[in-house]
């Protein structure tokens, strides 16, 4: 009788201490969820506004004035298309065929070329005639440029030595609520004319 | 006083005594302890479950098993309205928290005060108004709707009590008025009120994953830029244009001149809002002999070299139809089509008569308003009485009102020779299967590739404005004179359509041009007619368009070696010879 009241009382004992802790733990999983919670709000608020940003900066409109204005690049024409079974193996630089600046200038800068650039003259005639575009002048359609690249790419085509200094990129220093008031006032200044004011450093 | 101890003592100790008596009565104590002993295990049973639940949750730590399921209902709340994205994913349509501010005017201490304070803030807020707002007897006044964050901790900073911000969400249009009219615009409350946003309200709300539209952003930017231009050259009051993958029937660009911003909904007037493409219905004029031909090709009463006689104006009733610019002989099928005739087209319809023109009419779709997602869709104005009058009128293009959404559908189906998938706003998610259906076949193929012959001989013949060199481009162009009601036909005024697709053999896209009114310039030698104004934008925009949507140039430099070397010497900009022997070896 005695021994089991003791056992009995013993769990009980054990049971509510690991009860205190598992409340004290739940307590702390709570506020630590709430907290996530919100962070993930806020995150999601930011990236809500940085898209909507971005969006607004890359609005086709303002990327082809600053590309008339800084890039001197034109967009890509008809005649710049060839196609791999019409005579497109040309570029190719294996096999030690020909290459032209301007293929050199394409090799890895277009979608497709990359892929195809180890393939033997068979296979490619065997291939579908698949369009792609062997540009003479880098297009703002389909080349994808950092800052650097740019910079490289335009003492290429210019045949220009290749300057040692990097580029430094402007750093942004902007907390949401900037990006966002600056959004929202240049959202309601925009007449229906869709003028748009680039307020950017031009670096 | 006795009395009173006695009473219940007797009472008592009778109870007691009866008590003692069923004590001694086995039964009744078995009973008792059955069900104290039930009880016992009853209460027993259930500590062990929770014991041994604890055991399990402490020991064992089942609880961490638990589905992070509220994590949904996180995301779910968090967005009240869906985005719309373009068919690459470029955000059309988005939502910023904002926040508004409201009062209750019952808790303002001093409405005198925070009225002096708030309009301090808010420069657009007169004092008298805020006053009112303030010092009326309502429980709830909303202040000012959508205010960035800077605004808010000013707000809090002045502390006024009764003056409360609420978390808010408000539409956003990154491209200002580039997608305008498909996409509409949001009231103050984020309800959709034109264009997809008001068609797709109840699922913009419901699902948070962005609606992703078949309009591609660059296209839309090329066209609406070229339609500028041409309002300010040609001075047109309005221009619109449309293109339509062939195949799938998506919309990739949609433009409506004037057009609005939609992040301003209160400053849009109400002729910007007006979107000509669906909702706008015109005599389209010489574009509907492109039907006309078909149906008199297809029903079989004429064959490309039926002959008509043009050289006298033809008399139907108490009309007389004449030609711009007659030729005055006989001409076939391809000459009435190119020279644009009416005397032939009107021939022709007499041929086969309005019974048939009326049917294939219908199943070219130009009887019925079409479906598009959105509800601003114009049902065309057809003639109530059919005489051989309106056939005749309907063959060139007038007497029949038609949207420039029906129009486009109407060609494609003709140049296609069927329409298997509808018009759309939205990207196609679903396969598309390039087959051609018999069942679906609305003109045969002999018909439709005569047709686009046809069409294709208009622009390379003619002045050729749409050309694009290497596209092969199609199309013919109809000028209409601007019916002003019972006021009759304005001769000054012209409604311009150019319609086409290209590469001519295989039609990718189709596109629409059209302008209202255009004035007649230098470079159009004094003509306001489409074939200056509305084909030469044609021409502009295909020669931007194409090659940004990839599309492979066809025979652009001719077929054979030497074109294929201009095409290569082209390419490489002449700036390293190439040597193109091997390129031929197996060619076919």
């Amino acid at each position: 009788m005695r021994r089991s009241t003791v056992f009995v009382s013993l769990i009980t004992c054990i049971i509510g201490a690991c009860l205190f802790q598992l409340k004290y733990e739940v307590v702390r999983l709570e506020s630590q969820y709430k907290n996530i919670c919100h962070s993930i709000k806020s995150s999601e608020r930011s990236i809500s506004i940085l898209k909507a940003e971005w969006a607004h900066l890359t609005n086709p409109q303002r990327l082809q004035q600053l590309a008339q204005k800084h890039l001197g690049i034109h967009a890509l024409t008809q005649k710049q298309f060839v196609s791999f079974r019409r005579g497109g193996s040309a570029f190719l630089p294996d096999e030690g065929r020909v290459q032209s600046t301007s293929a050199r200038i394409a090799h890895g800068k277009i979608e497709g070329v990359q892929s195809a650039a180890h393939t033997t003259t068979s296979e490619i005639h065997s291939m579908p005639e698949v369009p792609i575009a062997i540009e003479s002048r880098p297009s703002v359609a389909k080349v994808e440029l950092g800052e650097n690249d740019l910079e490289r790419l335009l003492d290429e085509v210019h045949d220009r030595p290749a300057k040692k200094t990097a580029v430094k990129a402007p750093k942004i220093t902007r907390s949401d609520e900037d990006a966002m008031d600056s959004l929202l006032s240049e959202l309601a200044q925009e007449g229906g004319n869709g003028q748009l004011r680039g307020k950017r450093p031009q670096g | 006083m006795k009395r009173f101890i006695q009473r219940p003592l007797a009472f008592f100790t009778h109870h007691l005594n009866s008590w003692q008596k069923q004590m001694h009565d086995r039964s009744i104590m078995e009973t008792a302890r059955n069900r104290a002993l039930m009880a016992s295990g009853f209460f027993l049973l259930a500590f062990a479950v929770i014991g041994i639940r604890l055991f399990d949750v402490m020991i064992f730590h089942s609880h961490f098993k638990v589905k992070f399921a509220d994590l949904d209902h996180l995301s779910k709340t968090s967005i009240k309205r869906a985005d719309i994205v373009d068919r690459n994913g470029e955000i059309l349509a988005t939502h910023l928290v904002t926040g508004s501010v409201y009062a209750n005017p019952k808790v303002i201490l001093n409405a005198d005060e925070a009225a002096l304070k708030l309009s301090k803030l808010f420069p657009d807020l007169s004092y008298e108004t805020l006053h009112r707002k303030l010092s009326s007897d309502k429980g709830f006044v909303w202040i000012v709707r959508h205010i960035p964050p800077k605004i808010q901790q000013e707000i809090n900073r002045l502390g006024v009590p009764g003056v409360y911000i609420q978390q808010d969400e408000r539409r956003v249009y990154p491209h200002g008025p580039l997608v305008s009219h498909a996409l509409g615009y949001c009231g103050i409350d984020n309800d959709g009120l034109g264009g997809v946003e008001q068609y797709f309200d109840a699922r913009l709300r419901s699902d948070p994953i962005p609606l992703q539209m078949s309009i591609d952003i660059r296209a839309q930017h090329v066209v609406r830029e070229e339609l500028m231009s041409a309002l300010t050259e040609f001075r047109a009051i309005g221009a619109n244009s449309m293109i339509v993958d062939a195949v799938s029937g998506e919309m990739i660009a949609m433009v409506s001149l004037p057009d609005f911003d939609p992040n301003l909904p209160t400053q849009n007037s109400v002729e910007a809002t007006f979107n000509r493409n669906t909702l706008g219905t015109y005599e389209c004029g010489s574009v509907f002999k492109i039907f006309n031909t078909a149906i008199a090709l297809e029903s079989g009463k004429a064959k490309l070299t039926s002959h008509y006689d043009a050289s006298v104006p033809l008399k139907v009733g108490s009309r007389k139809v004449t030609d711009f610019k007659a030729k005055n002989r006989v001409l076939d099928v391809s000459e009435v089509f190119r020279y644009s005739s009416n005397i032939g087209s009107a021939k022709m319809a007499l041929d086969f008569g309005s019974e048939v023109q009326r049917q294939y009419l219908g199943r070219f779709g130009l009887m019925t308003a079409p479906k598009l997602e959105v509800h601003e869709i114009g049902h065309p104005t057809i003639p109530k009485h059919w005489s051989d009058a309106t056939t005749v009128t309907v063959s060139y293009g007038y007497g029949i009102s038609v949207s420039h959404l029906m129009l486009i559908d109407g060609i494609r189906t003709v140049i296609k020779g069927h329409k298997k998938y509808a018009t759309t706003l939205l990207k196609r998610t679903d396969e598309i299967s390039f087959e051609d259906d018999k069942n679906l076949r609305v003109v045969s193929e002999n018909t439709s590739s005569a047709l686009r012959d046809l069409m294709r001989s208009v622009v390379s013949d003619g002045a050729g404005l749409a050309n694009s060199p290497g596209y092969e481009v199609i199309g013919k162009t109809g000028t209409a004179y601007k019916n002003n009601g019972r006021r009759g036909y304005d001769v000054n005024a012209r409604n311009c359509t150019w319609v086409g697709a290209f590469p001519k053999d295989d039609p990718k896209y189709i596109l629409l041009i059209s302008l209202d009114s255009p004035k007649p310039t230098k470079n159009t030698h004094g003509y306001a007619t489409a074939g200056w104004n509305a084909a030469a934008v044609a021409g502009r925009i295909i020669s931007r368009f194409a090659p940004l949507m990839g599309v492979q140039p066809t025979h652009a430099y001719g077929n054979g070696k030497a074109g294929e070397l201009q095409m290569l010497k082209h390419a490489v900009d002449g700036d390293d010879t190439i040597d193109t022997d091997f390129i031929y070896d197996d060619e076919e």
